[in-house]
Order: C-alpha cells, then structure tokens, then sequence
C-alpha cells in the first residue's frame, strides 16, 4: 500500500483568489468590508441607515449576498448607492470568485468603500476569505445572550460586532451588556458597537467613523 | 453547511494528486479538520460518499484528524491549546491572544494501492 502526503487546505483555492481580490481593490484604494451575521439580524437595516452618511464622506459601493430575490439590492439603492447582487441559489456563503465576478459591474475606480453584504449565516461565511479588510459581524439582540459562546468562530474571526436591535432587547428578555459581556469573553479585542432606535432615530454610534478610519490607514 | 463546496474541493484536489502516480484503489483520504473550522464530520461524509461516485476515490473512506485550536499569548507568547471560554495564558494569565490553529481543513493523506506500490511525497 502506498502513502500520498497531500498537505493542501480545501480552502487554498479560495484563499488565493481572495488575495488576487483584495491586491485588486487596494490598487484601486478600496477599502472593504465584510458584513455578516445570522439571517434577520439586522443586516440591510444597518446598511440603510450608516450608508447615507457613510457616502456623504466617501465613494460607497454595495455587493448584495442572498440565496434569492433582489430584494436586498432594491433596499440599498433607495440610500442612493449603487448595489449589485448576487444571488446563491441555496448557497450559505459568498465565495471569493462570486466577488471577483462582481468587479465589471462595479465602478471599481471610483469608489472608496465596498460594502459587501454576505448571506445570512453565522457559521459559513466565517470560513471564505472574500478579499476583506474588515469584517463585521452583525448580531441582534433577539438571538439570545448565549450566542457569542454557541457561535465562537464568527466572534473569534471578525473586527468588529455590531450589537443591533437594542431598542428591543427588553421585549426579547434580553441584556444587552450580558450579550455584549459575553462577546468579550470569547474575543476581548473586537470592537463592539451597537445599533437600534433611540428616541425614534436609528443610531449605529461610531461605527461610520470607524470604517472611515479603517479606509484611511489603508493608505 | 459549507461542506458540499469544501467536499468538492476535496476530491478535485485528491484526484489531482493521484494522477499518474499508477494507483488501482483507494483505501482512504485522511483530512484533518480544525476545531474551529466548523466542518460538521457527518455532512462531510455525507457529501463525500455521494461525491466520489465515478472517480477514483470511489472505494475510499473519508477519515478524519481534528486538530486543537492553538492559541499564541500576546503578553508572553506562549502557545497553548485553550479549552472553554475564556482563553486565558496558563503560564502568565494573560486574556489577549492570537489563533494560529484550529481553522485548517486540509488533505494530509490519501492511501491507496498503486501498480508499482511506492510512498510518493
């Protein structure tokens, strides 16, 4: 019998794309962002609300994961950014090569930002470099306090955590500071913002600022 | 859920690795899987078994290796395998860290039955 040693990551070829991906964007001094989470966490309401100011101070573009319907991209676009969509089919996550076939529709030259929206899932997406910079993990409080600890990779892998849906944290029998306490136990270096309405108005406090930070050391 | 895509990766990428090397059969594909990975084993083999039809590996088992998550001390640079929440340094108690293992899924090796029956690196 006969021993073949292999040693390749099931991953190599994405990663390697993902790397072309992210060499591309930088040479057109795009920072990107990776939004994640759980399906109805609150992704596209994030969005729709920090995209109007977020493209008041640079060039936004959107890329819309779903596994079907338009839906998602028609919400985006009422901000006034672009966005482009991509439809799985049943697929739980993007892959590298779905973003980099995205690029032609893109005005790749013109834009400072690229926001992608990924397929609603806390497990998959972790695991598929797209060419980011940064990713967000977007996490409702209506998910329950335990969820950082039930779902530990997706804490682990990200910049950052947005805590969304505040403002009902009380009606879902949830604390917010247990929930956020919890984030940090798991990964005590994210940076966590929260999100929701307060007196009426959605706010998502600093997070703006923070990718524009993010997109000027890219330089 | 992920696991039909990593499958597919799977088995072109050890059908590029057995081409020309003579083989007849494969016994089995050994995989090591980090732990936070968030490869679920069953659907692996699952999609495997369903997968391999018509290719050589269809007489090959799917094994499976986990690997620990490893974690480096940003305090002291220890490297430890952390169990439970939260990770703390067992040397100096430090909270802050690095992962640098436990999200591999990589093919280590494929045995198999060739015609002139050589380990081939």
């Amino acid at each position: 019998m006969s021993q073949i040693k292999v040693n390749t990551d099931l991953k190599a070829l994405n990663n390697e794309i993902a790397a072309q991906n992210k060499e591309k964007l930088h040479s057109c001094g795009i920072l990107t962002v990776d939004v994640l989470g759980s399906p109805g966490s609150g992704k596209t309401t994030l969005l729709e609300n920090i995209l109007p100011e977020l493209a008041a101070k640079c060039r936004v573009a959107v890329i819309e994961g779903d596994l079907a319907t338009e839906n998602d991209a028609r919400r985006i676009e009422k901000t006034g950014v672009k966005a482009v969509q991509i439809n799985t089919n049943g697929g739980c996550h993007l892959d590298a090569k779905m973003i980099e076939r995205q690029f032609e529709k893109i005005d790749l030259e013109n834009t400072d930002v690229l926001v992608i929206e990924n397929v609603g899932n806390l497990v998959c997406p972790v695991s598929f470099a797209l060419g980011e910079d940064l990713r967000i993990v977007v996490l409702s409080t209506a998910e329950g306090e335990d969820k950082p600890l039930k779902y530990p990779t997706a804490m682990l892998k990200t910049d950052a955590v947005v805590v969304s849906k505040t403002d009902i944290a009380e009606y879902v029998c949830v604390s917010t500071d247990k929930l956020i306490g919890n984030i940090g136990t798991v990964n005590p270096d994210v940076k966590i913002f929260t999100a929701g309405k307060t007196d009426g108005e959605y706010r998502a406090e600093g997070l703006v600022e923070y990718i524009l930070e993010a997109r000027k050391n890219l330089k | 859920m992920h696991e039909t895509a990593l499958t597919q990766n799977l088995i072109n990428i050890a059908c590029r690795a057995l081409e020309g090397k003579g083989v007849t059969k494969v016994n089995s594909v050994t995989l090591c899987v980090g732990a936070l990975s968030g490869v679920l084993y069953d659907a692996m083999e699952f999609a495997f078994d369903a997968m391999k039809q018509g290719t050589v590996l269809e007489t090959a088992d799917l094994d499976f290796e986990e690997l620990p998550v490893t974690a480096r001390c940003r305090d002291c640079a220890y490297e430890y395998n952390p169990v439970g929440f939260p990770y703390i340094c067992p040397v100096c108690g430090g909270r802050y860290f690095e992962i640098i293992g436990g999200e591999e899924v990589y093919i280590k090796n494929i045995d198999c039955i060739g015609d002139d029956d050589v380990v081939t690196d």
